[in-house]
């Protein structure tokens, strides 16, 4: 969005919030998946939202498996635990933005949330974030789509879809290298 | 201090045939706070604060080191990048600039950056010495005055040419595409003792064929005397009147990363920051110490970009040593131009899932190819220019560090040039397609997909860039009012305080760093132990 497209919506935005801008800030997600109970960090929205972007970056290759089944959004919220807390307040503004129905609508010309969009429409709108004018949303999209690819692909699950055997194992050669 | 035999001593015993006469201490030993003194405390284990320590303790001096990372050994590298790049990595593999523009992978644990590097080595080129000398008045760093040191630490570290017949199919398409155009293109020389030529040596090395500072000067250092605090985080050092008087640091969890609530406090006659670039500036900044608002500033980073190109035939660019050929074909160009380097880079999935930077098919397709991919990275030479200005470390409101670069237009430029080389070099090499990796990519088959290459924007935020070299932030110069510390590493206004790391580079250096930092920590150690003694 240009700068200027973003001012003019800036100022309608403000009639906007009057009239009902405050509802759609407050729209809730949609719990197309279930949310874990083991969660350290992130809320049970900011999970399904990364969950739902993890499911849009990462499709599975053939014979591979979901980013739902590789656990990619519940593993990225165990590393999020281990990292500074500063850092995951940016990771969970990202997600709070992404998924908020008003910031859609301001940004982007939707009503929906991310969460409650649908595949095509979340495809779009990661399309949009990656070549933003907006730093935030390129920022945004690198972060987000950055930790859901490796994630993914780091785990052994996903190897033989991209046809990759995985590492070799030196468990020989270490034990003779400590063999007196 | 317990009596559990740490790794580090271990290892020491291993390979200086005798019991160490130093230790050391991980974390979760550290049962209460600790206040010690000492001759020299060195802040960062990695290639320069290794090195200095086991100059020092060989010199009979009595140092304390302290690590933010763990230590590991090779039992710990189980060649997963989901575990090690949180394990082995600054901010757990998610280091970046604050705008997302380049990725950082630099490396955290007792041994730094070289725990994980590519093990590429090449000693400073003579025309970056005569640039520092001419340009920032760095007296003393000549070819000749560095060569003992280079040969010392050659010695200690393997340092060798990597012969071509082991090189990969990833390496060999560089190799045969600079061929066929008539480039520069030789075999790099590795610190390396019988490699397994397993191409993992970005996750550490699983069978101490890498001559890290892990397995090399550390246990030096600690067979004869070093105590080295792993899991320990240098906070900030307390100083006044231009003298350091302690080193303030959290010890840490290993696990959350988190501060235990213990901490230690070294009192030393001489204090050396070589945290790397980036963690030093940021800790002297923390510790108010901002060098006339020179700290942080000029921070280079050999900014990376690739392609993804794709062979018929497998490539399987995951295994064998990463980086075995290279071409400094476009390294010097004309004036007022930035160069840049090639090198190959491992392709394993993790690694290219990040750089590819992408989302849904795009992505999908790309790792499909995986074991057809090959990737040549342009490294391009930042710093050179009078009005290069790089990039910036800063502190956020809440102590963390932050990393802003300026894309100077000619690096811009360099980055289009470096994507036109690498796209006629696998053509050359005989890729069927070479794809860019901008928001919509240019499949590049023939000259006409190169001039759709060239048409393309180029900078940050524009395609993928990512930062394997950090230098700067702390530069070395002759002149007080355009340097933070001077020839011999010290930190001007302090009388016992030194930088030993890549932070002091005045510019980035247009090869691999790490035997440049190597080099000028051996030849620190000198200037350190006169101070401390």
């Amino acid at each position: 969005m240009k700068r200027r497209t973003l001012l003019k919506v800036g100022l309608g935005g403000g009639v906007l919030l009057a009239l009902g801008g405050v509802g759609l800030s407050l729209r809730g997600p949609t719990r197309n998946r279930p949310v874990p109970d083991t969660l350290r960090v992130l809320s049970d929205r900011q999970y399904l939202t990364l969950a739902a972007v993890a499911a849009r970056v990462a499709l599975p290759g053939e014979g591979g498996p979901t980013s739902d089944e590789v656990g990619v959004a519940a593993k990225l919220d165990q590393l999020f635990a281990t990292m500074h807390p500063g850092d995951v307040k940016d990771i969970q503004q990202l997600l709070d933005l992404l998924d908020n129905a008003l910031g859609g609508l301001l940004l982007g010309g939707r009503t929906q949330t991310f969460t409650g969009s649908t595949t095509a429409q979340q495809d779009e709108i990661l399309s949009e974030w990656r070549t933003s004018g907006l730093s935030v949303r390129r920022t945004g999209y690198k972060v987000l789509a950055g930790l859901c690819a490796a994630t993914y692909h780091a785990d052994p699950k996903t190897y033989a879809s991209v046809g990759y055997p995985g590492p070799p194992s030196y468990g020989n050669v270490r034990a003779a290298q400590e063999t007196p | 201090m317990t009596a559990a035999p740490p790794p580090g001593a271990a290892s020491a015993t291993a390979a200086q045939g005798a019991p160490a006469k130093g230790r050391i201490v991980e974390g979760h030993e550290v049962n209460a706070n600790r206040d010690l003194t000492c001759d020299v405390c060195i802040v960062g284990s990695g290639a320069g604060g290794a090195v200095l320590a086991a100059g020092l303790v060989g010199r009979g001096l009595n140092v304390v080191l302290l690590e933010a990372g763990g230590a590991h050994t090779k039992a710990d590298f189980d060649l997963q990048e989901g575990r090690a790049y949180p394990m082995l990595y600054q901010d757990r593999g998610t280091r970046g600039t604050a705008d997302q523009s380049i990725s950082v992978l630099q490396g955290r644990s007792v041994g730094g950056s070289t725990t994980v590097n590519w093990t590429t080595c090449f000693r400073t080129p003579p025309r970056i010495l005569k640039h520092w000398a001419d340009h920032h008045g760095v007296d003393g760093l000549t070819a000749d005055a560095l060569r003992p040191h280079f040969e010392s630490v050659e010695r200690r570290l393997s340092i060798a040419p990597w012969p071509l017949e082991r090189a990969n199919p990833n390496n060999r398409k560089l190799l045969e595409g600079a061929k066929k155009l008539g480039w520069d293109v030789h075999n790099t020389r590795r610190n390396v003792k019988g490699c397994a030529n397993s191409g993992y040596c970005g996750v550490g090395c699983p069978v101490d064929g890498k001559q890290a500072m892990h397995v090399t000067y550390l246990p030096d250092a600690v067979a004869g005397g070093l105590t080295l605090f792993a899991d320990c985080r240098a906070t900030r050092l307390e100083h006044r009147g231009g003298r350091v008087s302690a080193v303030h640091a959290d010890v840490l969890d290993r696990a959350t990363g988190r501060a235990t609530g213990k901490t230690v406090r070294v009192r030393a006659k001489v204090t050396v920051a070589s945290g790397g670039a980036l963690n030093t500036p940021a800790l002297l900044l923390r510790s108010g110490i901002e060098g006339k608002g020179l700290v942080g500033k000029r921070t280079f980073l050999h900014p990376v970009v690739t392609l993804v190109a794709l062979y018929k035939e497998a490539v399987k660019g995951f295994y064998g040593a990463p980086q075995s050929v290279y071409s400094h074909q476009f390294a010097e160009p004309a004036p007022g131009g930035v160069g840049f380097f090639l090198e190959a880079a491992p392709v394993q999935p993790m690694l290219m899932a990040q750089a590819a930077a992408a989302h849904g098919t795009m992505l999908r397709d790309t790792m499909a190819q995986l074991p057809h991919i090959s990737a040549v990275l342009g490294l391009i030479i930042d710093g050179l220019l009078p009005d290069e200005t790089g990039g910036t470390v800063t502190l956020r409101s809440d102590g963390r560090l932050r990393l802003d670069y300026t894309f100077h237009p000619a690096v811009n430029d360099a980055m289009a040039a470096a994507h036109d080389a690498i796209a006629r070099l696998h053509l050359a090499a005989g890729a069927e397609r070479v794809l860019s990796l901008h928001a919509e990519p240019v499949e590049v088959r023939d000259e006409a997909g190169l001039r759709a290459l060239a048409a393309k924007p180029y900078g940050g935020l524009k395609h993928p860039i990512f930062t394997a070299h950090q230098m700067g932030g702390c530069v070395m110069g002759g002149d007080p009012a355009r340097s933070v510390v001077d020839a011999k590493h010290q930190v001007r206004g302090f009388d016992n305080l030194y930088v030993v790391d890549g932070s002091v580079l005045p510019t980035s250096l247009g090869v691999n760093p790490s035997e440049t930092i190597y080099g000028l920590a051996h030849r620190a150690r000198d200037f350190v132990a006169e101070a401390a003694s």
